[in-house]
């Protein structure tokens, strides 16, 4: 049997961030991460196939934590769906410029379409 | 047709200017007709006094004073649009900030409902999403609490029982609530009451809004590990209540601003925690308006020590 795929989840939010995991669990294998430090040394030690990042985040923000890693050359094409609800143009565009393709507004999406989100990516 | 709401309302200065919450003179539609009434007037003052004197010293120093008496208007209504502009931009601040701290915990609610009428989740799981469903209705329930209270405050509109209560009984139901948040932070919390504390007067649920922010801020930026000391005595006639943590503290240059209404510590977007910026706001108003006493002490790097005073009922 192949080996699940690897994400990880940085979001601070523990009741959000548990049902995130619940939801993606069946299919991949999960790492949770509360803070932006934790999140950013979780993503160096694991090499996941996928980062779930929250932008608003205790200790490192969101954006931080992806500048450090789009500077590593093993993670700078490791795709990372943003997902946040601050809703703002400068941290869409800010997020863009580091090179995020996928930024969701938490409240605006069903859980089972962030999941599909996540599947289709890593297909 | 009421004659308030008629097509003449604008020409009412005084309403539309209370109508905005502004004197007089910071309102831009009162100080446009003075500007104009001073130009007519002015006008009119020099073409006299041209004829009768035809001294053109005389008209330089007209026209000087009236140019220095527009500046000083022109100053005002510049002034006045600025003080616009800015309630505009806190308006608009104040949006962004109230949305994201709401829609954090209704997200939270609509995946984790979604999460129940998903086939296949069992009992075990049902009951921790119950859990999780329930601090987050909670969560957003008091943001919503804040709000209100902050308007009512604001506008004079504050409903108070006075009662005499425990405040050691109230402190324990706070506490209780708070009990998983102080757990997952391996906080540690000393609690000591002294026997003879008499009952505080006062309403029993605005002092528990106030306890539950300061507990709330002690949670949130103590250092991991850390701990919390709880404390109340008699002081003359009056019940002195204490809160220290071990945190982050509070820059000395921030000190005199903390307990302003929507005001946000460098601290705590540093450590970006969540929070609307009215917890301080509303324990210093809603201590005040009790006929209590409101304070803190915080040195940044080592902590910070909050403190009210109630009258008591011996």
């Amino acid at each position: 049997m192949a080996e699940k795929k690897k994400i990880v989840i940085v979001e601070d939010d523990t009741d959000l961030q548990k049902t995130l995991t619940k939801s993606l669990s069946s299919d991949f294998a999960v790492f949770e991460a509360s803070d932006g430090e934790t999140g950013e040394r979780m993503i160096e030690e694991t090499k996941p196939d996928l980062i779930i990042l929250d932008l608003i985040l205790p200790q490192k923000s969101g954006f931080d934590v992806l500048k450090s890693i789009r500077e590593k050359s093993d993670l700078k094409n490791t795709p990372v769906v943003v997902l946040t609800n601050l809703e703002e143009k400068n941290a869409v565009e800010k997020t863009l410029m580091l090179g995020v393709k996928i930024y969701l507004v938490k409240a605006l999406y069903a859980l089972e379409e962030i999941v599909e989100i996540v599947k289709n990516t890593l297909k | 047709m009421n004659e308030k709401d008629g097509f003449l309302s604008p020409l009412n200065i005084k309403a539309e200017c209370e109508k905005y919450e502004l004197s007089l003179f910071e309102c831009p539609q009162f100080l446009f007709i003075l500007m104009g009434s001073v130009i007519i007037a002015s006008i009119i003052a020099t073409y006299f006094v041209a004829k009768k004197y035809a001294d053109i010293e005389l008209a330089a120093l007209i026209a000087l004073a009236i140019t220095a008496f527009l500046f000083i208007i022109g100053f005002f209504i510049t002034r006045a649009f600025e003080k616009l502009a800015e309630a505009s931009k806190m308006k608009s601040e104040f949006i962004s900030i109230v949305s994201h701290h709401l829609r954090e915990p209704v997200s939270a609610i609509k995946w984790g409902l979604e999460l129940l009428e998903k086939e296949g989740t069992n009992e075990e799981e049902k009951r921790s999403i119950y859990g999780r469903l329930k601090s987050q209705n909670q969560k957003l329930l008091r943001a919503l609490n804040d709000l209100n209270e902050a308007n009512n405050v604001q506008n004079k509109k504050t409903r108070f029982e006075r009662k005499p209560f425990s405040l050691e009984k109230l402190t324990q139901v706070v506490l209780n609530d708070f009990s998983s948040q102080t757990e997952a932070a391996n906080l540690s919390l000393n609690f000591k009451f002294s026997p003879d504390l008499p009952p505080a007067i006062g309403d029993y649920k605005k002092t528990q809004m106030v306890i539950e922010h300061l507990l709330n801020n002690a949670v949130t930026y103590n250092q991991p590990g850390g701990n919390i000391d709880i404390t109340a005595e008699k002081s003359g006639n009056r019940v002195l209540w204490r809160i220290e943590d071990q945190g982050v503290g509070i820059p000395e240059n921030e000190l005199s601003k903390i307990s302003g209404k929507f005001f946000r510590s460098k601290n705590a977007y540093r450590y970006q925690k969540p929070g609307l910026g009215l917890g301080l706001y509303l324990s210093k108003e809603l201590i005040g308006l009790q006929n209590g006493k409101f304070g803190f002490h915080s040195t940044e790097g080592k902590g910070s020590s909050f403190w009210f005073t109630l009258p008591t009922a011996l």
